[in-house]
């Protein structure tokens, strides 16, 4: 990822610069060696040029300052200069690496800085110190007085210093840990939605089932072959009932009306191959069909019904879909087949689970699903009830 | 002339395999197209073909089962639509099998294949136990037969399955010859149900109930000893029965001393 920084557009002396420190600058590791070419490419910008223009003028103030108090001209302008400079490098350093500039840290920075800043003192007012000297002040009572004449500078630029360091640190440190948490949340949001998408996918495949598919089309290819007209109705039915499937899975929600449409499909289909050995009814009251369900549920359950009940007995049998609102407005769905029945100490099939999931997503404690041999005869029936109000809040 | 069985619980693949074949390799005589596994393993006790086309996916018994029944008394090609599993197993154990819709020119690799094994002498078909062992478990059966519901007059004679002693296959019903055990009021008898013989097998526990002949199940607690008459004839004698069961010639490996 590390682009050739002479690459864009620079101007000559970003281009200058840059030519010259990058052979240094290489030798860094690739976080450091971005930061740095961007502060460079930055300072050496147009949009630094007021930062330089205000520099300029601090310096300029500021040995006119020193000046007016008492030191030498070259000297006053020598000192702003380097504190300028010591400043500005600071600032940029605590920007860079703020964790370097809390703390302990801060405070060694900041007695460093005051040592560095009475010696300056020391050395500036010099002036002062041999007059005073000369006027016959022993040489430590001389040097103390003209220490306690710098201080009030002293602490001023120390506060001042500290404040600014401690400022700039701190304003980046928030400014990281934003940026950290924002790219934590960025990721877990991907991962969640990798994750959709992939349970999604998996619930597409088991939909389309290549069993089921591959079975019609040999159905319908042999049909088409020999001219039977159980060929003219098959493809439309398997049409509408493949993309009712994908469709669906795209959804949080389908009527029971939707759902049955593709149920009739599935059945129709199973019906031309099967013939005489799948026999079906479905009595879907009317004040049922609005009832939202998560996509997929019923057609699951009838597939199961006609996969492990009605395909492995001899003599086929029959499967009932029945809906209805009953006493207290609950919603009651059965799915029935009087097929080969449940097996024994069978564990639950991943359909059945995946549809026991999606239910208690979709309704929590309100919707019960419970799959039992039937009382009157052999066979599974299947019973979903939902008590009312319970929501079913997602978008179909 | 070689001869074949098809089976496949769908009538239009069943239909599309048999024209294919007709294609393909005309001097076959299929003997019979089977609706289902109990029917096919019946078909091929009566028949005996050499040759035996199976769905996977069937009821009654499976195409897995009808095979380890058959054993390597018949070459065997599987018929799928869609193989999960099954397909790499077969692979791996080079099972034949053509896909479905039947493909022309995949069939006729596979019936290259056929033709070339009944054509050496000494080759015999594939031995496949094993791996259909391993394939067998992966359908779910339901649990066998526990009780024989048998119309009597007016009565409805419930007959426990573990007190039968064989069952026998009578035209178009079949005989359960039991003998409740002592202390129960000791009651021996037989009734006539009507599920045909070839139905009930795919309904009894094959570890307890033993096919000895296309007609006849025993129980195996009932046998008393199995004895060879001559080169291709061997009887069961059973325990306090006077009855003597023949056992058919494919049966007849299930006695052997040890």
């Amino acid at each position: 990822m590390i682009q050739d920084p002479l690459t864009g557009p620079l101007n000559p002396i970003q281009r200058l610069w840059l030519t010259r420190m990058l052979p240094r600058y290489r030798k860094l590791d690739a976080e450091a060696f971005g930061l740095i070419v961007e502060r460079d490419k930055f300072l050496f910008s147009a949009k630094a040029l007021g930062m330089w223009v205000g520099l300029f003028c601090g310096i300029v103030g500021t040995s006119f300052g020193l000046a007016s108090a008492g030191l030498a001209p070259w000297i006053a302008v020598l000192s702003a200069v380097l504190v300028f400079a010591a400043f500005v490098k600071a600032g940029v350093r605590a920007w860079v690496q703020p964790q370097q500039f809390s703390g302990k840290r801060l405070w060694r920075v900041a007695l460093f800085a005051m040592l560095a800043t009475y010696a300056g003192a020391l050395t500036s007012f010099g002036s002062k110190l041999g007059a005073l000297i000369d006027a016959g002040v022993p040489w430590y009572e001389a040097t103390l007085r003209v220490a306690w004449y710098a201080t009030p500078l002293q602490i001023m630029v120390l506060i001042g210093a500290l404040i600014m360091l401690a400022g700039i640190a701190s304003a980046r440190r928030e400014y990281l840990q934003r940026a950290l948490d924002q790219s934590r949340a960025e990721r877990e949001r991907d991962a969640a939605a990798a994750q959709l998408t992939q349970a999604r996918l998996s619930l597409l495949q088991a939909q389309i089932q290549p069993h089921f598919l591959f079975n019609t089309l040999a159905a319908l290819q042999h049909w088409v072959d020999v001219g039977d007209a159980r060929a003219a109705p098959l493809p439309r039915a398997l049409t509408a009932f493949l993309r009712g499937s994908t469709e669906m899975m795209l959804r949080e929600g389908v009527t029971l009306a939707q759902e049955c449409a593709m149920v009739r499909h599935y059945l129709a289909i199973m019906q031309s191959r099967l013939g005489d050995r799948l026999r079906f009814a479905i009595d879907v009251a009317p004040d049922c069909e609005s009832q939202q369900l998560p996509p997929g549920l019923l057609i699951t359950l009838v597939e199961n019904a006609v996969e492990h009940g009605i395909e492995p007995q001899l003599r086929g049998g029959e499967v009932g879909v029945i809906a209805r609102l009953v006493k207290g407005g609950v919603f009651e769905l059965r799915v029935r087949d009087d097929g080969a029945g449940l097996a024994q100490n069978a564990p639950e099939g991943v359909g059945l689970a995946n549809s026991r999931e999606r239910l208690r997503h979709q309704f929590g404690a309100c919707a019960e699903l419970v799959v039992k041999a039937r009382a009157d005869g052999a066979g599974t029936e299947v019973r979903l009830c939902i008590q009312p109000d319970s929501g079913g809040s997602q978008t179909a | 002339m070689p001869t074949a069985l098809i089976a496949d619980d769908e009538e239009a693949p069943r239909a599309q395999l048999l024209m294919a074949l007709r294609a393909v390799w005309p001097e076959l005589q299929v003997v019979q197209e089977c609706v289902n596994g109990v029917d096919a393993w019946d078909a091929f006790l009566e028949h005996e073909p050499e040759v035996c086309f199976l769905d996977v996916r069937m009821p009654g018994l499976t195409g897995i089962e009808v095979a380890q029944r058959i054993g390597m008394r018949s070459h065997i090609v599987f018929v799928t639509a869609y193989g999960d599993h099954a397909l790499a197993a077969f692979d791996a154990g080079a099972v034949d099998y053509v896909l479905k819709p039947v493909d022309a020119e995949r069939l006729a690799q596979a019936v290259e294949r056929v033709k070339a094994r009944l054509a050496a002498p000494s080759a015999a078909p594939a031995d496949l136990q094993q791996l259909l062992n391993q394939l067998v478990g992966q359908v779910r059966k339901p649990a066998p037969l526990d009780v024989i519901q048998a119309g009597v007059g007016k009565e409805v004679r419930l007959v426990r399955v573990e007190d039968v002693v064989y069952f026998e296959s009578d035209s178009r019903y079949t005989r359960v010859v039991y003998a409740e055990g002592p202390g129960e009021g000791k009651n021996d008898g037989e009734v006539l149900i009507r599920t045909p013989l070839k139905e009930l097998i795919a309904q009894l526990d094959p570890a307890k109930f033993w096919q000895i002949h296309r007609s006849t199940v025993v129980n195996h607690r009932h046998i008393a000893s199995a004895v060879r008459i001559d080169e291709g004839n061997m009887v069961l004698t059973l325990r306090g029965r006077s009855e003597k069961l023949p056992v058919s010639r494919h049966f007849q490996s299930l006695f052997r001393g040890q």
